[in-house]
C-alpha cells in the first residue's frame, strides 16, 4: 500500500517526501495556514494583558514626546526671555537718560525758584514802600507764602490764603491761556503788569488737564476753570443736551441710582488731588440764565433740558460731595457764579430767585458774577458799574457773606462807552462797600454772537481801543486800588 | 525532535519577560530555541535530499539472524525476500535450536540456507552470517521485518556510488492502527525518516543505519568484524546497538552511509507500555553510549552529526532543568507569574481556560509545523498532536535521561544473556533470559547441534568455542559506569545553581 505511494512520489514532480504532487501543494497551503495561525497566536500572547514590554515602550514613548514638547516650550520661553531682556535693557538705558534729563530739569527748576524768590522779595519791598498811601491797612503779603515746601517743583499758596487774598485778583480770559501764554502775555505787557488769575473753559467730555494748573502755577497764577456740564465743542446757544441733563448728573441717590458722570467726576477729582495744586472751579456758571443746559426753567416756568426746579443745587452738591470724598476740596475754590440779573426774564431777575439756585455756604467758597456792558443797551443803562452790578451784588450779599469774584466781565466797544465803564469799574472797586469783592477776571476776547436776534461782534478785549486800554491801566494804577501790580 | 513539547506560548512569555531586564536566563527559552534551530537545520539540509537512482550490478547476500519468530510471520518474511531474488539468503538461528525455523528455511531452499549457533546474540549471528556470505553486498535483516515490493532493488541503488558503504531503508510500523502505541511508534519512525535521516544522508553521514534492514559492502564488514566483536568503551562491551556500531565503523573506514527513502520495510512494535519502555530505554542507552564513544571522531569528521547527537543528550537535561525550575519557583513563590496579566484581565476561571487553550494551540501549531511532512501523509494525525506531544515529552524524556545514567550498566553487564537483553529483537526471549540471568550453554551440545544432519551451514567451531568460553563471567562493579552519573549529576547541579541564583 505505502509502497505504491512511495513509487508515485518518486516519479512525480512532488517533493521527495510527499506522497503526491497534489498532496505536496496542499501541504504548502497547510504550512502557510499553520505559520499564520502560530503568528497570530504569538501576537495575541505578546500583546496579552500585563505586557510590561509594551507598557515600558509606551511609557518611554510618552516621556520622549513629553520631553520634546517640553523642549519646544522651553525654547519658546527662552526666546521670550531674550526678547524681554533686550526690552529691559532698552528701558533701562532710556531710564538712565530720563534720570539725567530729570536732574537737569531739577537744576533748572531750582534756578527758576531762586529767581522767583528774588522777584517776590523785590515785590515785597515794593509793596512795603507804598502802604501809607493805601486806605486799606491790610499789609500786602506774598500771595504764595503758603505751606508748600520749597523743594516742590511748582509751589502755590494754600486754598485758605487764596480764598481770602491780601490783594485783589486780576484775571484774564485770553485765547489758549494757560496752554499758550502769547495773547495773555501781550495783554499783560500792555497793561504793564502781570495778572494773577488765568481763566479758561472746560467741558465734561474732557479729562482733567493737569498742565493747565501746573502751567498757571509755574507763573504764580491762580487757574480758574469754568467747568461746563456739556461737551466743550457745543455751540453757545445750544440749550438742549439730552446726555447732560441735571437729573442724569444727579442720578437718583434714594433709589441707589448713581449719576451718569460719577466715575468721570471721581476721576477728575483724583487727578486734581494727584496734581496737588489749588485751582478755582466755576461750575455751571450763569445758572440763573436761560441759555445753558443746566438752567432749570425758562422765563415761562417751563423746564429746560428736562431739568427740574431744585436740580441745580442737587447737581452742585452731588459734584461737591464726590470731590469731598476724593479729598479734592482742599484744593478747589468753588465759585458759584450767576449772571447779572439786569437782562434776565422777569421771573429770573425777581428778588429771591437766586436763593433757589444757591447750594449753601458749605458748598461754596466764592460767589461770582458774569457781567458785561453788552449791546443792545436799555434806555436806563447809564454805562456805569452801578447799573451793571449793584442789583446783582445786592442779591448776592443778601444770600451770603462769601467773598465775591467778578468772574467774567467785559465791555463792548459798541456805543463808545467802554472807557467810561472801565473807569467806573475801578472807581467802584475802590469803594469800601465793595471790599468783599476779591477781584475780577476779564473776558479778553472778541466774539460774534446773536444778541437779541441781531448778529453782532463785540470786542471785549482790554486793548480793543487805546482809550479803553488807558482807562484800564489808569484804573489799576489808582492809589486806592488794591490790585497788586508787578513791573513788566 | 518529536520529543520536544516546546510550548511557543510559554516561550514567548518568557522571552517577553527576559526583555524586561530580568537576569534569569530561562532554560526553557533556550530549550525551545534549540528545538527550532535543529528543526530548521534539518529542514534546510534535507531539502537537498533526493532518493538514489543509480543502478548497482553486484551480488547481494541477505543475512537473517533469528532467535525465535512466529511461524507464519517468519515464513512471510522469508517469502517476501525470496521474491526479490537476492543472490543468497542465510538464516542464522542462534541460541536454542529451533526446528520450526529450520523447516521453514528449508522450504525456500536452495536460495535460503540456515545455520545454527548455540551462542545467543545478534552480533555473533551477524558475524557468522557475514563470514558465510559471498555477495558483494551483505544485507542484514531482522527476522520480524517485512519487506515491500522493490525493497531490495531500491536498497542497493546507492551502491552504484563506490563511496557508499552502507545503506538503510525507510521503516514503518506494520498496521499502525492497532493501538495508540503502534500509531505513536509509526509516527516516530516516520518523523525520523522525513527529517533526521535524509538530512544526515545528504551529508553522507547517517549516524545510525537502523538494523531492521541494512546493507553494507561485505568487504567493509570483513575488515571491521574484529573491532565489531571486541571493542569496548567505558569499560563495557555493549552487545546492543550492533547497527550503530557497524555504522560507526563504516564511517570510520571512510565510506558514506546513506538513506534510501524509496526502500520501505515494515516492522512490529511493542503492544504494551512496559515493553515499549524497555525498548526505548535500550535504544536510549545504546544511542547515547555510542554518541559518547564516537564523539571525538564525530567532532573531527562529522560536526553536524555530532551536533544532532549531542542535542539528543542535552535537551532532556535542559527540559529536566526547566521542570525543576518551575517546581522550585512554585515551591518558594519567587517566580514571575507570566500568566498574571491574562488571569487578572479575564478572571481566574476563564483566564485559566484561556491560558490552557493558548498553551495547547501554540504547542499544537508549532509541533504541526515541525511535523508537516508527516501530516502531509496523514493529515488526521493533526488531531492527535496534543497526545503525541504529551507522550513524546512525558514518556521519552525521562527514558532518555535514565538511559544516559545507566549507559555504563549494559543491563546484565558481563553476561551474554544480559548483553543480549540490550538487543532489540524478540522481547519474549529477552524477558525469559532476563529472568534466568544466565544461560549456560554446553559447548558439546552446541557442537552437536551445529553438526546435526540437515544443517546447511555450520559455524566454525573455533568461533563457537571462543565465544562460549568467555561467556560465563560473574557480575561485578564497573567503576567506569560511574562516569555518566558524574556527568549527569554535574549538569543537574549546574542547573540547580542557575535556578536558585537567577530565579
Amino acid at each position: 500500500m505505502s509502497t505504491s505511494r512511495s513509487l508515485k512520489a518518486r516519479r512525480g514532480p512532488a517533493a521527495w517526501w510527499a506522497v503526491s504532487s497534489t498532496r505536496s501543494r496542499w501541504t504548502g497551503v497547510g504550512a502557510a495556514t499553520l505559520v499564520l495561525a502560530l503568528g497570530a497566536t504569538s501576537v495575541f500572547v505578546w500583546t496579552s494583558p500585563g505586557n510590561t514590554v509594551t507598557e515600558a515602550l509606551g511609557t518611554a514613548a510618552r516621556s520622549v514626546i513629553e520631553a520634546e514638547s517640553l523642549a519646544e516650550e522651553r525654547a519658546a520661553w527662552e526666546k521670550e526671555k531674550r526678547t524681554l531682556q533686550s526690552e529691559i535693557r532698552v528701558l533701562e538705558s532710556s531710564m538712565v537718560l530720563s534720570k539725567a534729563n530729570l536732574k537737569e530739569t531739577n537744576a533748572k527748576t531750582a534756578a527758576l525758584q531762586q529767581a522767583l524768590w528774588s522777584t517776590q522779595g523785590a515785590l515785597t519791598a515794593l509793596k512795603a514802600s507804598k502802604p501809607a498811601s493805601t486806605p486799606k491797612s491790610a499789609p500786602p503779603a506774598a500771595v504764595q507764602a503758603g505751606g508748600a515746601p520749597a523743594e516742590d517743583v511748582i509751589t502755590a499758596p494754600s486754598k485758605a490764603e487764596l480764598v481770602n487774598p491780601a490783594s485783589s485778583y486780576l484775571g484774564l480770559y485770553t485765547e489758549q491761556a494757560p496752554f499758550n501764554w502769547a495773547t495773555y502775555d501781550a495783554t499783560a505787557s500792555r497793561l504793564g503788569t502781570t495778572p494773577s488769575v488765568v481763566g479758561y473753559f472746560g467741558g465734561w467730555d474732557e479729562a482733567f488737564r493737569a498742565n493747565a494748573v501746573t502751567r498757571a502755577w509755574e507763573r504764580d497764577t491762580l487757574p480758574i476753570l469754568t467747568w461746563e456740564s456739556r461737551p466743550i465743542g457745543s455751540a453757545n446757544d445750544q440749550i438742549i443736551e439730552p446726555d447732560y441733563t441735571l437729573p442724569a448728573i444727579i442720578g437718583d441717590p434714594e433709589a441707589g441710582v448713581p449719576g451718569s458722570y460719577d466715575d468721570y467726576l471721581r476721576q477728575y477729582a483724583r487727578d486734581i488731588v494727584s496734581t496737588g495744586l489749588p485751582m478755582g472751579i466755576r461750575l455751571n456758571h450763569e445758572m440763573n440764565g436761560v441759555w445753558y443746559p443746566w438752567a432749570e426753567t425758562d422765563g415761562q416756568g417751563n423746564s429746560l433740558n428736562s431739568n427740574r426746579v431744585g436740580d441745580y443745587v442737587k447737581m452742585w452738591k452731588h459734584v461737591h460731595d464726590i470731590f469731598a470724598e476724593e479729598g479734592a476740596n482742599d484744593l478747589v475754590i468753588w465759585i458759584w457764579s450767576p449772571n447779572i440779573i439786569n437782562n434776565l426774564p422777569a421771573t429770573h431777575k425777581a428778588a429771591g430767585f437766586l436763593n433757589g439756585l444757591y447750594p449753601g455756604d458749605d458748598y461754596v467758597d466764592w460767589v461770582g458774577l458774569s457781567g458785561y456792558l453788552r449791546p443792545a443797551y436799555k434806555p436806563e443803562n447809564d454805562f456805569s458799574f452801578a447799573y451793571s452790578f449793584d442789583a446783582s451784588l445786592a442779591e448776592l450779599r443778601r444770600i451770603t457773606a462769601k467773598p465775591i469774584f467778578l468772574a467774567e466781565i467785559g465791555a463792548s466797544e459798541i456805543g463808545g462807552h467802554k472807557a467810561a465803564w472801565v473807569t467806573s469799574l475801578f472807581e467802584a472797586l475802590a469803594k469800601p462797600e465793595n471790599d468783599d469783592i476779591v477781584g475780577l477776571s476779564w473776558f479778553n476776547m472778541a466774539i460774534t454772537t446773536y444778541v437779541e436776534g441781531e448778529r453782532a461782534t463785540n470786542d471785549w478785549r482790554i486793548d480793543s481801543r487805546p482809550d479803553s486800554l488807558a482807562a484800564f491801566v489808569d484804573g489799576l494804577a489808582r492809589p486806592d486800588s488794591d490790585f497788586a501790580l508787578t513791573a513788566r | 525532535m518529536t520529543m520536544s513539547g516546546a510550548f511557543v506560548f510559554i516561550f514567548l512569555l518568557q522571552v517577553r519577560h527576559m526583555i524586561d531586564g530580568h537576569p534569569e536566563i530561562y532554560m526553557f527559552a533556550v530549550y525551545s530555541a534549540l528545538i527550532w534551530l535543529l528543526w530548521v537545520l534539518k529542514v534546510v539540509i534535507s531539502s537537498r535530499y533526493r532518493p538514489f537512482t543509480g543502478t548497482f550490478e553486484g551480488t547481494t547476500s541477505v543475512v537473517v539472524p533469528v532467535l525465535d519468530e512466529p511461524e507464519d510471520l517468519f515464513r512471510s518474511v522469508l517469502a517476501r525476500m525470496v521474491e526479490q531474488k537476492p543472490s543468497e539468503i542465510i538464516v542464522v538461528i542462534n541460541g536454542a535450536q529451533n526446528p520450526t525455523l529450520e523447516r521453514i528455511s528449508e522450504e525456500f531452499s536452495p536460495l535460503v540456507r540456515w545455520v545454527h549457533t548455540p551462542i545467543p546474540g545478534k552480533r555473533n549471528a551477524v558475524m557468522i552470517g557475514t563470514e558465510l556470505s559471498t555477495g558483494d553486498i551483505t544485507v542484514l535483516v531482522d527476522s520480524d521485518t517485512v519487506w515491500t515490493d522493490n525493497t531490495l532493488s531500491e536498497l542497493v541503488r546507492p551502491f552504484a556510488d563506490p563511496q557508499v558503504g552502507g545503506v538503510t531503508t525507510r521503516q514503518r510500523i506494520l498496521e499502525p492502527e492497532r493501538s495508540w502505541i503502534t500509531r505513536w511508534a509509526d509516527w516516530l519512525e516516520n518523523s525520523r525518516a522525513l527529517y533526521s535521516m535524509p538530512a544526515q544522508s545528504v551529508m553522507g553521514q547517517v549516524g545510525c543505519l537502523p538494523g531492521r534492514t541494512i546493507a553494507f559492502r561485505r568487504s567493509i564488514m570483513t575488515r571491521v568484524m574484529d573491532r565489531f566483536m571486541t571493542q569496548r568503551f567505558m569499560g563495557v562491551f555493549m552487545e546492543v546497538s550492533d547497527d550503530r556500531t557497524l555504522t560507526n565503523l563504516t564511517l570510520q573506514e571512510g565510506f558514506r552511509t546513506v538513506y534510501q527513502h524509496t526502500s520501505l520495510v515494515y516492522t512490529d512494535a511493542p503492544l504494551e507500555v512496559k515493553k515499549l519502555f524497555k525498548q526505548q530505554l535500550r535504544w536510549a542507552r545504546g544511542s547515547q553510549y555510542n554518541t559518547l564513544r564516537m564523539l571525538p571522531w564525530m567532532l573531527g569528521h562529522a560536526p553536524v552529526l555530532a551536533l544532532f547527537f549531542i542535542m539528543d543528550i542535552i535537551l532532556p537535561f535542559l527540559l529536566a532543568g526547566v521542570i525543576a525550575g518551575w517546581v522550585y519557583r512554585a515551591a518558594t513563590g519567587q517566580g514571575y507569574n507570566f500568566y498574571e496579566g491574562i488571569l487578572s484581565e479575564y478572571g481566574v476561571q476563564s483566564g485559566v481556560l484561556l491560558v490552557l487553550g493558548l498553551m495547547v494551540i501554540s504547542s499544537v501549531l508549532s509541533m504541526a509545523i515541525r511535523q508537516l511532512r508527516h501530516l502531509s501523509e496523514k493529515p488526521t494525525d493533526f488531531f492527535r498532536l496534543p497526545v503525541f506531544i504529551v507522550v513524546s515529552t512525558a514518556f521519552l524524556m525521562p527514558i532518555r535521561l535514565l538511559g544516559f545514567f545507566r549507559m555504563g550498566h549494559a543491563s546484565g553487564w558481563g553476561t551474554r544473556a544480559g548483553a543480549y537483553a540490550g538487543g532489540k529483537s524478540n522481547d519474549r526471549i529477552v524477558d525469559q533470559l532476563g529472568e534466568s540471568q544466565e544461560v549456560e550453554i554446553e559447548p558439546e551440545a552446541a557442537m552437536n547441534h551445529s553438526t546435526r544432519p540437515g544443517a546447511l551451514l555450520e559455524a566454525t567451531r573455533r568461533r563457537s568455542m571462543n565465544v562460549a568460553t568467555v561467556a560465563p563471567q560473574r557480575r561485578q562493579l564497573n567503576p567506569k559506569a560511574a562516569w555518566p552519573y558524574v556527568i549527569g549529576f554535574s549538569i543537574f547541579a549546574l542547573e540547580a545553581f542557575f535556578i536558585v541564583n537567577f530565579s
